[in-house]
């Protein structure tokens, strides 16, 4: 792709480049999860998404030690080794809520309405050797956003701040792109939040037919099952994302 | 993380337990898990492989596994970085050693999982459960083998829509190859180069983490301790 002579350019290969859809993608890859300087622990993971279903599982070698399963704004979390499911509704008014917690998992795919729609109206302003949209995201409540995009139109971070401009929610991070058999993708991903990083390396991307989707098994009868919105899960889930108690949900 | 222990003990639990009371060819497959769970100890090399429940390619694991019947087990990765684990009975230990976080898991026994603790603590119990087995020809890796297709459910603990194959090797009559299958995945364990050791030694329990790596609990479910639990 050419370097981009105007900021309108650079959007407008974002835009067909970003947010085209995907129906549905396959991918493999490792994640990281780093606090400060200490890698806490990798998972080697597979993906599968069709149109807003998101399914996940996670490995250590080849055995299978995480599920998460997100339709709709239900989301199922299942800790194999320990035996523990965290299941329910993400709620509207929580963070950006499903279709915003949706977006966060594949922070690829800008096609989303509301995302294309805020990238669009964003403003466009020369930023190091690229550009650097901002705006402002609407979804249940309104949050702050700047996207800083290559030469070429390639994204390179997308910060997202609270409501309300209450701080920074998340921080992510784009790897250089690379071609995939079902496209182009960034090399990897990083989240940021506070002095945790979770990083994934993507070494597969395909677009399957939709069909190849499959939810994850069902616990077992003897798993310890917990609400999403039991305070157990809370803590369980903030001290996996290494997330201060007073500090907001993404 | 512990699951390829907990297939495998529920693969040996299951396939063991297929051949009491039926025909000579049971009996023979019996006698082959007899063999292995009556041993003071039996070590081999061992293969997983696991689907991609999204179809992609499958991923492959190789290790060891040491199994002392009434004491414990231990199956280390060879692969780089691959995970270690123990479980000892007589030492009220469940370890987890992760050489990529240069970091030990440590839990009580009991901690274990259950599948694999009835293996260690009670291996005539998996010989003498009762489920029904019938012939059944597979591929596996290209290749026709003659295995015996496991009734699934038949154990309390079983998750009703798993299913177990099993084949001997042809010339040892052990154990050859497991096959565990879900609606999302199967996962094939190959085994390879059983030794059978009339002496067990406690020795080949011991964890290979080096001196003073550091440990840590394995089971996030201490941050819910003193809150009470709700199961299901």
């Amino acid at each position: 792709m050419p370097v981009a002579e105007s900021g309108a350019k650079a959007r407008a290969h974002f835009l067909a480049s970003y947010a085209g859809g995907e129906p549905a993608s396959r991918g493999a890859g490792a994640l990281s999860l780093l606090h400060g300087d200490v890698r806490d622990g990798t998972l080697d993971v597979r993906w599968a998404t069709e149109a807003e279903s998101i399914v996940v599982v996670g490995y250590v070698g080849p055995v299978r030690a995480l599920d998460v399963t997100f339709l709709g704004d239900s989301l199922f979390v299942a800790l194999r080794p320990m035996e523990l499911g965290l299941a329910g509704p993400v709620l509207a008014d929580e963070g950006l809520g499903p279709r915003g917690l949706r977006f966060l998992a594949r922070p690829w795919d800008f096609s989303p309405p509301w995302i294309r729609s805020a990238v669009e109206h964003g403003t466009v302003e020369p930023w190091g050797d690229g550009w650097r949209i901002a705006g402002v995201l609407i979804g249940e409540g309104t949050s702050p956003f700047s996207l800083e995009l290559g030469a070429k139109g390639a994204p390179l971070r997308l910060r997202i701040g609270g409501s309300g401009g209450r701080g920074t929610l998340v921080t992510i991070r784009y790897g250089e792109p690379r071609s995939y058999r079902g496209g182009s993708m960034p090399r990897w991903v990083e989240w940021d939040r506070g002095p945790s990083t979770v990083r994934l390396a993507i070494d597969e991307y395909s677009r399957p037919r939709p069909s190849r989707l499959r939810h994850s098994p069902p616990a077992d009868p003897e798993w310890t099952l917990l609400s999403l919105d039991d305070p157990r899960s809370r803590a369980l889930l903030r001290r996996f994302l290494s997330i201060g108690a007073d500090e907001t949900d993404p | 993380m512990t699951r390829a222990p907990v297939r495998l003990g529920a693969a040996l639990l299951l396939a063991a337990s297929a051949w009491i009371g039926a025909a000579s060819p049971q009996e023979d497959v019996r006698e082959a898990f007899r063999r292995v769970l009556a041993r003071p100890e039996a070590t081999a090399r061992m293969t997983i492989e696991r689907s991609d429940p999204f179809g992609g390619a499958p991923s492959r694991e190789r290790g060891s596994l040491w199994l002392l019947p009434g004491r414990g087990l231990r199956y280390r990765s060879s692969e780089r970085g691959g995970q270690e684990l123990v479980i000892d009975r007589m030492r009220e230990t469940f370890l987890l050693y992760s050489p990529s976080e240069a970091k030990v898991y440590r839990a009580p026994y009991s901690r274990a999982p259950a599948r694999l603790r009835r293996l260690i603590a009670e291996p005539d119990r998996f010989l003498s459960a009762d489920l029904a087995a019938t012939v059944e020809r597979r591929t596996v890796r290209g290749g026709a083998q003659d295995g015996y297709r496991i009734r699934s459910g038949s154990l309390g603990d079983s998750l009703p829509e798993v299913s177990v194959w099993m084949a001997r090797d042809a010339r040892s009559g052990l154990p050859h190859w497991v096959t565990v299958s879900s609606p999302t995945d199967t996962v094939w364990i190959e085994f390879r180069d059983w030794t059978l050791s009339p002496k067990a030694s406690p020795a080949d329990l011991k964890l290979g983490a080096p001196e003073g790596t550091p440990e840590s609990p394995l089971d996030p479910r201490e941050l819910l301790r003193g809150e009470g639990r709700e199961s299901r």
